[in-house]
């Protein structure tokens, strides 16, 4: 069948996520910007020294107060860059994506009730699964499709084959080879939150990409 | 409530070794004195003031304390206490003091006896018409000691059949499957028990996920569905001999299986490439031959009893409704217009009816509706109910519940009138119920 690929622009989840994602990243920003000047407060005498050696993150030091004038100069001739190391992953010497394994590449995405068309955001996360995929030669997947508990059993389980097929469609329309895609699914069988309410059912409504053995 | 399970072998004995014989028909009543009558057609009736007293003899108080919640259960008996009794001294062969019975106001009155004859349980019983001072029926049943269960519910079966004009259901099994664990980890079992809950057993071990089991019209076989990790595949399990065989169909989704009614195939749904359509498959021969060819959801098939039509779940028109074929997949028409979501349809057992699952306003409901989509009528409505199975009598449907969000999902039953909505007596988790014909 043609799996009616359509774009949703307004999935309120995917705004939620994406100002998640900002939120974790500017975290995460932040968190490197403090810790890497911090130094140990060596003189200070009023800190316990046996509590621990990492120090709680303290303000960065104060930047020089008396210079506020903006200088520039020319930067030098830009080199090569680096072939990017693949091997620095911890997937091992096959993985030649950028991404450790699957899960760093999300496993899973998300879709609206009863629909099984690709948000942008499902989208993003299968271009980066299907990177993944074809940096791991020799690997295959299994795509679940999950439902919530709002249908009929028997329902449920051609709604969730619909949406593992929609995920395999389109990552083997970014080329990754379809004999290296099984698909199933679990319909309202498998839920992974258990909460009983629209933002449970949200998550349960899903295709998680597996890796197989 | 704790249920310790025996193992499958107490089951097959016990479905094996029954042969109720009806030795004697002591006596009919004479169409003279037949006015006592219960009316089971829908709206307002006044459940038949009953009494059964204790019968005498091995197993004797708990026949009729079984044949009581029989009664009791239908909806159509009030079943008096046997506290009120004013006469105790009952014998099977002698009329009883009719002016006592009439006291606690009870219309019928059911004295019976058990014994032992040639190693076998024998029960008499007689059912008397109080006011009508005039037996209406006696009967014997005879069996193994261990099927005295059984007896009690041809006992229950007999007098509901004099009293209603309609056969009985309680003499049959059920199908379904027991869930344990969290909701996040739930445990499927195969299990059977007897329509009242008793005699439960387990038929797998719970390493694969059981769907939705029904039994065929003989009641010797159960077609199931079990969900692993890599796909879903259809069994077949023969009661008897405990044995197991894969449904060997193309693909790795195969689900919601029933048997057609001469129990010779099995009708499902089958998925390929995210299509979802309705095949059948012969088991005397193997023959496969698919039934739709639909871009669609086409799920949940169900032969009628005359296995001239197929009834079906498909989003074909945008929505999910329910629609109805011939046998061999030509003339498709869509049966369900209104609003909601309609799926899971079932026919009764005579054919006339249909029941089905229909969503609406965040609710679901139970329904049935007569054969070409109209009279359609909500028997039950709560947070899911889901997956209605008919009594073997069409008077009954059951179908797991979920009173409310988050709390677990059990089997209830509800009268074919919209009347009598109760909790099935097994109270542990279960769902997908499936409900045999009257056992052989």
């Amino acid at each position: 069948m043609t799996t009616a690929l359509q774009t949703q622009s307004s999935n309120p989840r995917h705004h939620v996520k994406l100002g998640l994602l900002l939120v974790a990243s500017s975290l995460v920003l932040t968190a490197c910007a403090s810790t890497k000047p911090a130094k140990p407060p060596v003189a200070d005498t009023t800190a316990p020294v046996a509590a621990n050696t990492e120090a709680a993150p303290t303000s960065a030091p104060a930047a020089p107060a008396a210079d506020t004038s903006v200088s520039s100069a020319p930067l030098a001739p830009a080199t090569q860059s680096p072939a990017y190391n693949y091997n620095q992953t911890n997937q091992g010497a096959t993985n030649l994506s950028p991404y450790a394994n699957l899960a760093e590449a999300g496993d899973r995405i998300f879709f609206l009730t009863d629909r099984f068309d690709l948000t942008d955001e499902a989208r993003a996360i299968l271009t980066r699964q299907a990177a993944w995929i074809k940096g791991n030669p020799g690997k295959r997947v299994i795509i679940a499709g999950n439902c919530d508990e709002r249908g009929t059993r028997e329902y449920n389980l051609a709604l969730g084959a619909r949406r593992a097929s929609a995920a395999r469609d389109f990552l083997t329309s970014l080329g990754v080879s379809a004999d290296r895609i099984e698909t199933v699914s679990y319909g309202k069988e498998r839920p992974i939150d258990d909460r009983p309410n629209p933002e449970g059912w949200a998550v349960n409504r899903n295709a998680q990409t597996i890796l197989l053995d | 409530m704790t249920v310790t399970l025996p193992q499958f072998d107490s089951i097959k004995r016990a479905i094996m070794a029954v042969v109720l014989a009806v030795v004697a028909a002591v006596c009919w009543a004479s169409p003279a004195s037949a006015q006592l009558n219960v009316s089971v057609t829908e709206g307002h009736r006044r459940p038949m003031p009953i009494a059964i007293s204790d019968f005498t003899g091995p197993h004797g108080s708990a026949i009729s304390a079984a044949v009581r919640d029989n009664l009791a259960r239908s909806g159509l008996f009030q079943v008096q206490n046997p506290d009120s009794f004013l006469q105790r001294d009952m014998d099977v062969n002698i009329a009883p003091r009719f002016a006592d019975w009439r006291v606690i106001k009870t219309e019928a009155l059911v004295v019976g006896r058990g014994g032992v004859n040639a190693g076998r349980l024998r029960v008499e019983f007689r059912l008397w018409d109080v006011y009508g001072e005039s037996q209406m029926l006696g009967l014997e049943f005879s069996s193994t000691d261990e099927n005295w269960r059984r007896i009690a519910h041809k006992v229950s079966d007999a007098i509901y059949r004099r009293l209603t004009g309609e056969v009985g259901y309680f003499d049959s099994r059920v199908v379904f499957v027991a869930e344990s664990g969290t909701r996040k980890n739930r445990i499927k079992r195969l299990a059977v028990m007897d329509q009242d809950g008793a005699n439960p057993s387990y038929l797998t071990d719970g390493t694969e996920q059981v769907l939705n089991p029904r039994f065929n019209a003989q009641g010797q076989q159960i077609v199931y569905s079990a969900l692993t990790d890599r796909g879903i595949k259809l069994w077949v399990v023969d009661i008897e001999s405990g044995r197991k065989e894969a449904v060997d169909v193309p693909g790795n989704m195969a689900f919601a299986p029933r048997f057609t009614p001469d129990g010779q195939s099995i009708i499902f749904s089958s998925d390929r490439d995210g299509d979802t359509d309705i095949f059948i498959k012969s088991l005397r021969t193997g023959k496969l031959t698919q039934l739709t060819r639909n871009p669609a959801i086409d799920t949940s098939p169900d032969m009628s009893p005359d296995g001239r039509q197929i009834v079906f779940t498909s989003d074909r028109g945008g929505s999910t409704q329910i629609y109805a074929m011939n046998a061999d997949g030509s003339g498709v028409r869509r049966l369900t217009f209104g609003e909601g979501r309609y799926s899971t349809a079932v026919w009764s057992p005579k054919g006339d009816l249909i029941a089905f699952t229909r969503q609406l306003g965040g609710q679901f409901q139970i329904g049935v509706m007569a054969a070409d989509g109209s009279d359609l009528r909500i028997l039950a409505e709560a947070y899911l109910v889901e997956g209605p199975t008919w009594s073997p009598n069409g008077r009954v449907i059951m179908f797991q519940r979920e009173a409310g969000p988050g709390q677990g999902s059990s089997l209830w039953t509800v009268d074919v009138s919209g009347t009598n909505l109760r909790k099935s007596p097994w109270s542990a988790p279960g769902s997908d119920p499936g409900w045999s014909a009257i056992l052989p």
